[in-house]
């Protein structure tokens, strides 16, 4: 229909940059989710260098459960330490954290599911009922059997939720493969003698990883916020490790009495994750041609 | 034939319609003043290539445009009622009862997931009054084969079920009306069942259920396969002969006019450019570019070198051509196509043409 | 169905791992009144010292049997303990999903008849909080304000833990029926206990449902803005219908199609968020057993946990594909 033309004198790469560029300038919230994680990224790399990470482990009992002020800002907590600082240097663990699991993930993920897609036959079969398992069991119940397995402590915890992560990313790129290997140029390049695997690392990975990106941006909210539940439940971090799910748990304690404690990381936790899901369902709607109109 | 027993018989006036479409690159300027009349019980074509304007004439007329077009100028008048003041609720009963529109794609346009015996019924339901009197003439003949099990005749139930019995009735007579085999059947079967032909039937069942005045057909035959075409094709004669209502007939094929239309108008970029009797069009086309669609009909007994076609390409309608909307493929234009458009001119014998090279008493 | 079962397989692969491989596999089946000199026949019983295959068909057929295992940390066999508290997560998360469909599907469909007005912005900020909220602070939270304030305020509160209201019980005592006690104090007539179970209920399951709320919101939002761009919608117009019949007639139903499978995939948050939520409103369900049993390295009732979660997770996607197929008459099994 001719409604849906654009100017022919526009070359199509260009109009379809300044249309993307336009749509992502125009939604003003997914701006502002970009400079939030930006910011966020930014407080997680160089917080332990404007706090000393001293702050995490002195102690002064007389200055305990401080309600915010002009002095601590978000009030202090049963250690007597400044909820503030404290946070700050958290975001550092659960940020680190997430990049880490969902940069696993991503790698385990893309390399089953190109190989998946573009060998086929039993190995594919076989991944994709394996996915099929994976799915079959609730994301976080999972987290928590593999983490009880494997026994407490933050690198069991980051290891329990990379196993729970990568099926998704392996159908995804999987689907895309399928689609890709269809491609002249796939057969041109094997009728040129190249190997497999070199087309699948060099040009068929390439040329489908970035729905695979988009979604793990918008994956990073879901992990912070699994990383910091099974935190809470006592997984991961020890007590004075300064971790936003573990703050929580002691603030629980002191629930009525001192509420900034459950308050303030609940809040830093929230804003992070709401940054990562704005920027990611920004780049996802740009990037989905069915989603403009 | 004077202008004025010529409005007297018009059951559709389009009278001088300009509309836009907002875009995101512009305004694309889709109608460009288009006029035209449909007289009661004739059958007009309205001819023309894609995106020249013909799918949305037919939408603005049943006021079912997109969000975001808008109709900046003119009238449409069905027995003398302008469609184009009317409130929403008030076009919608033009469209329950009075015009009806049958589409291009029988599989895009059915709703997968009602049976078609829920998507015609539904039409029928619209009409309480109607089904009333149905009721009531029927309810002889139900009483007649009472015998058999029946029992809807004797007991006065909810009226509701009574009017469901009654329109399932009429879906039956209007599915044996589209010449469907087992009407019974195929009222319980969802479009996925059914062929492409038999869903366009289906599809036409739903318009010809409405009884219109006006029955708009938008390229009906252009998504079926050769053989199905020819089929619907004969149906819609059929249904001619019946039929007392017009037909407004859009279609891009020169043929299925010559077959089923009374008059045919021929439209380019938004503008109606030439309008007349069917034979006197197909025997004396004049606007050059109606000229040009006849020679780029295939004929079996015309031997060619080659199709001809009508060089360039249509216009880009947010920047149209200036003066005469033709004039830039146009091989006769000359300096004033450029600079003014022509108005439709009669030249006689209830043929209209809007070019220069007729006007001032040159024909 | 071929899929279910081979599902299930693997899922006990996953579990048999976990348990028998990575941990101590007698740990599963020790009693704390095991003696050593039992421990051989243990040993022999569930055939702990022979190859993998005959381990992993031993410990499936121990399943089938009920034999899951024996929890240190209940003094019971696993399977007694999760029967036990499966009423509870069942209720709590059954509640969580009612509420989230009814208020998610119309709202939904309100954002997309009002696309880009502020119905839809209102969903579009739910919807992202939802998702970036963390489900036990959340519950926190509603329970600083609604227990705790209201209460200060002396506004009528909402109780923030537990059940039901135990010294009321003595007074009004519940017969166990069905085990959800929204039923079973409705079938025995006890309102003053169907209340307070109701009133118990609010905050729990509104924080476990809120995570889902956005998402059912959104999907039935694009999929209705997705099937209002089809053509059989101008036709159905084109017919005369009015905007409600076209909308909840034709509209609504294929709408829904990708709405249910959302759905479906919104029980496994829910499953998920049922150990952080049972453990933050003191809720007695299985999250909140399992969440216990970490403390304790009970990690028998952990993987029975596991389970059963699975086991509910793939039966809620049996119930999907059926209204599926129901939905969408193109679908036959």
């Amino acid at each position: 229909m001719m409604a849906l033309q654009r100017p022919s004198s526009w070359s199509p790469a260009i109009a379809e940059l300044k249309f993307a560029l336009h749509l992502l300038l125009q939604n003003k919230v997914v701006l502002v989710g970009t400079v939030i994680s930006v910011g966020v990224l930014i407080t997680a790399a160089i917080g332990p260098i404007i706090i000393s990470p001293e702050v995490a482990t002195s102690i002064y009992l007389p200055g305990r459960l401080d309600p915010p002020s002009s002095a601590h800002w978000l009030g202090t907590d049963d250690y007597g330490r400044d909820l503030l600082q404290i946070i700050i240097l958290s975001t550092r663990l659960d940020i680190s954290a997430a990049l880490i699991i969902v940069g696993a993930d991503l790698l385990i993920g893309v390399l089953l599911g190109a190989f998946s897609g573009f060998v086929g036959g039993k190995f594919d079969e076989v991944m994709m009922r394996i996915t099929d398992i994976f799915f079959s069991i609730p994301g976080l119940v999972l987290a928590l059997a593999v983490a009880a397995a494997l026994g407490r402590g933050l690198n069991n915890l980051i290891v329990a939720i990379i196993i729970v992560g990568w099926p998704g990313y392996t159908r995804i790129l999987r689907g895309l493969v399928l689609a890709e290997k269809e491609r002249l140029y796939v057969d041109a390049l094997r009728s040129l003698g190249i190997g497999r695997f070199r087309i699948i690392l060099r040009h068929v990975i390439p040329n489908t990883i970035y729905p695979v990106l988009v979604q793990s941006t918008l994956d990073l909210g879901g992990i912070i916020l699994t990383f910091a539940g099974l935190s809470f439940l006592g997984f991961g971090a020890t007590a004075l490790t300064p971790e936003l799910g573990r703050l929580i748990t002691t603030g629980q304690s002191y629930i009525f009495q001192a509420p900034w404690l459950v308050a303030f990381p609940g809040l830093a936790i929230l804003i992070i994750s709401l940054a990562f899901n704005l920027m990611g369902d920004g780049i996802r709607d740009v990037l989905d041609p069915r989603l403009r109109r | 034939m004077s202008s004025a027993t010529e409005k007297n018989d018009a059951l559709l006036q389009v009278n001088n319609v300009r509309l836009d479409f907002h875009t995101y690159a512009g305004e694309v300027k889709a109608l460009d003043g288009v006029t035209f009349l449909v007289k009661k019980g004739e059958a007009l074509g309205l001819v023309g290539e894609s995106g020249c304007g013909k799918s949305v004439t037919a939408l603005t007329i049943v006021g079912l445009l997109p969000e975001n077009a808008s109709v900046t100028e003119g009238e449409i008048l069905l027995a003398g009622e302008n469609l184009l003041a009317m409130t929403h609720d008030q076009i919608r009963k033009v469209r329950a009862n009075k015009i009806a529109m049958v589409f291009q794609d029988p599989t895009t346009f059915l709703n997968p997931v009602l049976t078609i015996g829920e998507q015609l019924e539904e039409v029928f339901l619209l009409n309480s009054e109607r089904l009333a009197n149905v009721a009531a003439e029927r309810k002889i003949e139900v009483e007649a084969g009472k015998e058999e099990q029946d029992t809807s005749g004797a007991a006065p139930k909810l009226a509701r079920s009574r009017q469901k019995k009654v329109a399932k009735a009429l879906s039956i007579d209007v599915l044996s009306q589209v010449r469907l085999a087992d009407p019974e059947r195929t009222l319980k079967q969802y479009p996925h069942e059914l062929s492409g032909g038999m869903r366009q039937r289906c599809m036409i069942a739903m318009a010809l259920a409405r009884n219109p005045v006006l029955f708009i057909a938008d390229e009906i035959t252009t998504a079926l396969d050769v053989t199905i075409q020819a089929q619907i094709l004969e149906l819609l004669r059929e249904l001619k002969r019946q039929l007392s209502g017009s037909t407004l007939l859009i279609t891009h094929d020169l043929g299925v006019v010559a077959e089923l239309c009374d008059r045919v108008a021929v439209m380019y970029a938004g503008n109606i450019i030439e309008l007349a009797d069917v034979k006197e069009l197909f025997a004396n086309p004049l606007h050059p570019y109606t000229q040009g669609l006849m020679r780029a009909i295939p004929m079996i007994d015309r031997r060619m070198e080659r199709l001809e076609t009508i060089p360039g390409s249509v216009p880009d309608l947010i920047y149209p051509p200036s003066g005469c909307r033709f004039h830039p493929r146009c091989p006769f234009a000359f300096e004033k196509c450029k600079l003014e458009k022509p108005e439709l001119l009669h030249v006689g014998k209830g043929h209209t043409v809007a070019c220069h090279l007729y006007g001032e008493g040159k024909a | 169905m071929f899929l279910l079962v081979f599902v299930l397989i693997g899922v006990t692969m996953i579990t048999f791992f976990l348990s028998q491989v990575l941990l101590d596999p007698l740990a599963l089946y020790m009693t704390e009144r095991t003696r050593e000199d039992a421990i051989p026949a243990i040993i022999a019983y569930y055939h702990l010292n022979d190859p993998w295959p005959i381990r992993y068909v031993t410990y499936v057929w121990n399943l089938l049997q009920g034999d899951w295992g024996y929890s240190r940390s209940l003094s019971q066999p696993v399977l007694v303990g999760m029967a036990a508290r499966f009423p509870a997560t069942m209720e709590l998360a059954t509640i969580a999903i009612i509420w989230t469909l009814v208020a998610g599907i119309p709202f939904g469909i309100i954002s997309a008849l009002k696309n880009n007005k502020l119905p839809d912005h209102v969903s579009r900020l739910v919807a992202l909080t939802g998702v970036s909220t963390p489900v036990f602070w959340l519950g926190l939270i509603l329970q600083l304000v609604f227990f705790y304030y209201f209460y200060l305020l002396g506004l009528p509160h909402l109780p923030s833990s537990g059940r039901y209201d135990t010294t009321l019980e003595i007074k009004n005592p519940v017969q166990q029926i069905t085990g959800f006690m929204v039923l079973d104090t409705l079938l025995t007539g006890n309102l003053v206990m169907f209340q307070d179970v109701l009133a118990h209920l609010v905050l729990p399951s509104f924080a476990l449902g809120f995570i889902s709320l956005g998402v059912i919101m959104r999907i039935m939002r694009s999929s209705m803005l997705e099937v209002l761009r089809q053509d059989y919608i101008i036709l159905a117009r084109s017919k005369g219908l009015s905007e409600r019949v076209v909308i909840y007639r034709h509209a609504l139903k294929n709408a829904m199609i990708p709405t249910v499978t959302i759905a479906g995939l919104a029980v496994a948050g829910l499953l998920g968020g049922a150990p952080l939520t049972e453990t933050v409103f003191a809720w007695p369900g299985m999250g909140r057993l399992a969440v216990n049993a970490i403390g304790r390295n009970d990690a028998p009732l952990i993987m029975g946990f596991t389970l059963i979660a699975a086991l509910i997770l793939v039966s809620a996607n049996l119930i999907v594909d059926i209204l599926y197929a129901y939905l969408d008459p193109r679908i036959k099994y």
